[in-house]
């Protein structure tokens, strides 16, 4: 009886390890598609050789050529896209997360007439991305550039103008979802001792709020790090393009030529936001489903 | 909890205090803001309308408007935490989705690019010099302050009448000038003027044409330029080309042509010269061209027209609409299937190592797209890239895929991309929605005699279907308008036809893209704003079943 079971156990144990080695094997797949393409620049990006069509798994002359020629290229300035990107993302990250916590603070404090339609006019607006109207912000910025010279075509402060247009919007439901979740009580308490709103906002909810903020910060620099239809439409000047339109420029001049410098810089430009996502992976899966409707 | 209450902030105020609850300080300084911001908007509006851009001064207006009565009236308040917000989705979002309305109904494209203010400011700043002009020996000054600003003192020629100094938007009389201490040479030329300095003509000669020639000295009814036929020797009195009628007509005053705006374009409708088909000529007989730049104008549905008439347009345009549908159906089918699969491989309890290797199944999708899609444009190269080699070498054939020239092969590369891209989320949520699935009624099916596939078939995919099946509709919507994907792997390339506008993978974010940015062909906004309302009709069609078959809207009613 007792070695009857010890058989089953034992050839039980042994399906569930050949059925996961099977699953192994199909995972295994995967990853190799997963990664094939990564692995791939990785190594382009330390062969001296340098070109596309010269390219080798395992690179016959390796080196650290490519970086250098990336980051002193003055025909195609890397840092200078790199940086771009950054400033431009992160400074419409800081001012969408606080346009857009003010805005959560009031649909989720105060009780107003015109509340409930405000709110669902804000979800069905930025149903429609703002790529749509490209055209027409184009224009747009075109015309506010001929009198406000710092808002117009070519220069970041426009850019950044056109992302803003979406700082009311899918984050601000999220925000508000959380701020519900902040007792009331503190307020009242607060109030009686004879603090302001924007007090109450201040020092008492805002400190509360601090992961939904940097979720919602993280996910507009991410968002606006990787945008490409709008900085490509606004963007001229090589010296002031974002990294998605130079690297996009870059490799369509000189494809062959220069394909392990564009790989380097590939690499550089990926590696911040995968570092990113993979840490903060919960809230993404969070933001991106239930929590971005639900609250 | 959605009933309209009374603002409870306002009604525990004086109702209309301007000046009732908070201290003095402060409202002063909410009204200095709004002084400030009040006196940039008057500005900047006063300076749309002088360029007759009308739409946008309204919107500044009604925006500033909103503002101000946020912040004056007490029962408003709960609006001032939103002006910020508010205002920029009016700008940027409400304002271009109304100016692109606009726009589709419009003839704006190259020719037509300036408002109607702006285009007759252009024409009516043009200049001739007329057959009995009076002409001028010139002599150049420079600006001590500014090395690019000129001066001409004229002498008239015929030596009659007075001596000007003119510089670029001013033309004093020479009796007006201010000498300072220098003294007429026996020319009557000043030896210096108080500011300026005098170039010998000699100095001149190397910048004549690229510099001076171009300038318009003077005013413009009293402009004087370098006569273009003697421009060493002699400067002439330069009269407007061009004198606007009551009636709306513009009148040539050296060619004595009458113009009439068509369409928002100056064409040529009478004048002294005539051929037999009745067309305006120039004195040898060619028909006179029409005067640009012209402006915009509203022309009906003629865009809407060409769109479902012109049939060089409209099959194109229906494969690209077709494929837009396609390409996003087919993205999120294999993606999903794909994620699903791989959610349930790794779902098994007995799967050691699991946590990691799904984070690595994530990297795809961690990765910036647009980074991405270059990198496998890399890798898909037709003859240089990894992919297409191995295939030679494998298969011993000539040549691989055409992943970029031909037209069925472009929507493959585009497909794999996009499955690459997009896997590992489908295998983030469904992961997600497995995990949530109630356990007890597998048990259930299982004493029913149910085996693994008909559980999958009958238990799972529903359930998950109700979880996930929002999110498939929005990543849909998605890559509706995924234009990083398609623009950035091949710009929607190869073309239906040579000369043709749409290209074999273009779906209608890029093609209207296209339209209005690309080159070679001349910008059309109209026409692509035509199709971007093409593409709101589908977005909203898309969002509209999305509430009609889900339950999410009901979801968001609640969560207001």
């Amino acid at each position: 009886m007792s070695s009857i079971s010890y058989v089953m156990q034992n050839k039980m144990a042994r399906d569930r390890w050949l059925n996961y080695l099977g699953r192994l094997v199909i995972v295994a797949l995967a990853l190799f598609f997963a990664f094939f393409p990564i692995v791939w620049i990785a190594s382009a990006s330390f062969d001296e050789t340098g070109t596309l069509n010269t390219q080798r798994l395992i690179p016959q002359a390796r080196g650290l050529g490519n970086y250098d020629k990336l980051l002193s290229s003055s025909i195609h300035p890397f840092g200078t896209w790199m940086w771009n990107s950054i400033k431009v993302a992160s400074i419409t990250a800081l001012l969408t997360v606080t346009v857009s916590a003010v805005s959560a603070y009031a649909f989720s404090r105060f009780r107003f007439r015109g509340r409930r339609n405000l709110m669902l006019t804000v979800f069905i607006v930025q149903v429609f991305p703002n790529s749509l109207t490209i055209v027409a912000t184009f224009l747009l910025i075109q015309t506010i550039g001929q009198h406000i010279s710092w808002l117009g075509l070519n220069t970041h402060g426009g850019l950044i103008l056109v992302y803003l247009g979406a700082a009311l919007g899918i984050n601000t439901w999220l925000m508000k979802g959380f701020f519900d979740s902040i007792p009331r009580d503190l307020d009242e308490s607060a109030r009686i001792d004879g603090a302001s709103d924007w007090l109450i906002f201040w020092r008492i909810i805002l400190p509360l709020v601090q992961p939904v903020l940097a979720v919602v910060g993280i996910l507009s620099f991410i968002g606006t790090y990787g945008d490409v239809i709008i900085s490509l439409t606004l963007l001229k000047d090589k010296d002031m393009q974002t990294l998605a339109v130079g690297l996009n420029r870059f490799i369509s001049d000189n494809f062959n030529r220069e394909w392990g410098v564009f790989s380097a810089g590939a690499l550089i430009g990926a590696i911040p936001i995968v570092i990113l996502i993979l840490t903060f992976q919960r809230f993404f899966v969070s933001g991106l489903t239930e929590g971005a409707v639900k609250g | 909890m959605a009933t309209a209450k009374p603002a409870s902030r306002a009604s525990a105020r004086l109702p209309a205090a301007l000046f009732s609850s908070r201290s003095l300080v402060v409202t002063l300084l909410r009204l200095a803001g709004l002084a400030f911001i009040d006196a940039f908007a008057i500005w900047f509006a006063a300076r749309l309308v002088n360029d007759g851009e009308y739409i946008l001064a309204l919107f500044i207006a009604v925006i500033t408007l909103g503002v101000n009565v946020a912040f004056l009236f007490e029962g408003m308040y709960p609006y001032r935490w939103f002006t910020p917000g508010l205002s920029l989705l009016i700008l940027m979002i409400v304002y271009p989705t109304i100016f692109t309305v606009y726009v589709a109904f419009t003839n704006y494209k190259d020719g037509n690019l300036l408002t109607r203010v702006q285009a007759e400011e252009v024409l009516l700043s043009r200049t001739f010099l007329p057959e009995d002009a009076k002409t001028y020996s010139w002599t150049a000054f420079r600006s001590l302050d500014d090395p690019n600003l000129w001066g001409l003192w004229l002498i008239p020629t015929d030596s009659q009448g007075e001596a000007v100094f003119a510089e670029p938007g001013n033309a004093t009389p020479a009796s007006d000038v201010d000498l300072g201490d220098n003294t007429l040479d026996e020319d009557g030329i000043p030896t210096s003027l108080p500011g300026w300095e005098r170039i010998p003509f000699a100095k001149t000669i190397a910048i004549l044409d690229s510099v001076l020639a171009k300038i318009q000295f003077g005013e413009d009814d009293n402009t004087f330029m370098l006569n273009p036929k003697n421009p060493t020797k002699q400067a002439g009195r330069f009269e407007a080309k061009y004198a606007l009628n009551d009636d709306g007509t513009l009148y040539d005053r050296e060619l004595g042509v009458t113009y009439k705006a068509m369409r928002g374009t100056y064409t040529p409708v009478d004048g002294p010269n005539k051929n037999a088909q009745g067309q305006v000529t120039d004195a040898e007989g060619l028909p006179l061209p029409v005067i640009r730049p012209g402006y915009y104008v509203t022309i009906g549905l003629d865009n809407f027209k060409r769109l479902f008439e012109n049939e060089k347009i409209r099959g194109p345009f229906i494969r690209v609409f077709l494929w837009t549908f396609a390409h996003a159906f087919f993205t999120v089918f294999i993606t999903f299937w794909f994620g699903l699969f791989l959610a349930l491989l790794l779902n098994v309890k007995f799967t050691p190592g699991r946590a990691v290797l799904r984070t690595l199944l994530l990297v795809p999708y961690a990765m910036p797209a647009f980074i991405s899609v270059l990198v496998w444009k890399g890798l898909l190269n037709e003859q240089l890239g990894v992919i297409n080699k191995a295939i030679v070498d494998v298969f011993g054939v000539d040549f691989g895929p055409r992943w970029t020239s031909n037209a069925g092969w472009v929507k493959v590369a585009i497909l794999l991309i996009q499955l690459w891209l997009g896997f590992p989320y489908m295998m983030l949520i469904t992961t997600g929605a497995l995990q949530s699935l109630p356990g007890d009624i597998y048990e259930a099916a299982r004493v029913d005699g149910a085996n693994a596939l008909q559980q999958f078939r009958h238990l799972t995919l529903p359930l998950l279907l109700v979880s996930v099946g929002p999110l498939l509709i929005a990543s849909f919507a998605f890559n509706f308008n995924n234009f990083t994907i398609v623009e950035l792997f091949n710009k929607g390339g190869p073309p239906i036809a040579p000369d043709q506008a749409a290209g074999h993978s273009d779906i209608l974010i890029t093609y209207t893209y296209e339209l209005a940015f690309g080159s070679g062909r001349g910008a059309d906004y109209g026409f692509a704003s035509t199709i971007s309302l093409v593409i709101f009709l589908m977005v909203a069609l898309i969002t509209f079943f999305n509430f009609r078959f889900t339950q999410s809207w009901e979801e968001i009613s609640e969560n207001v």
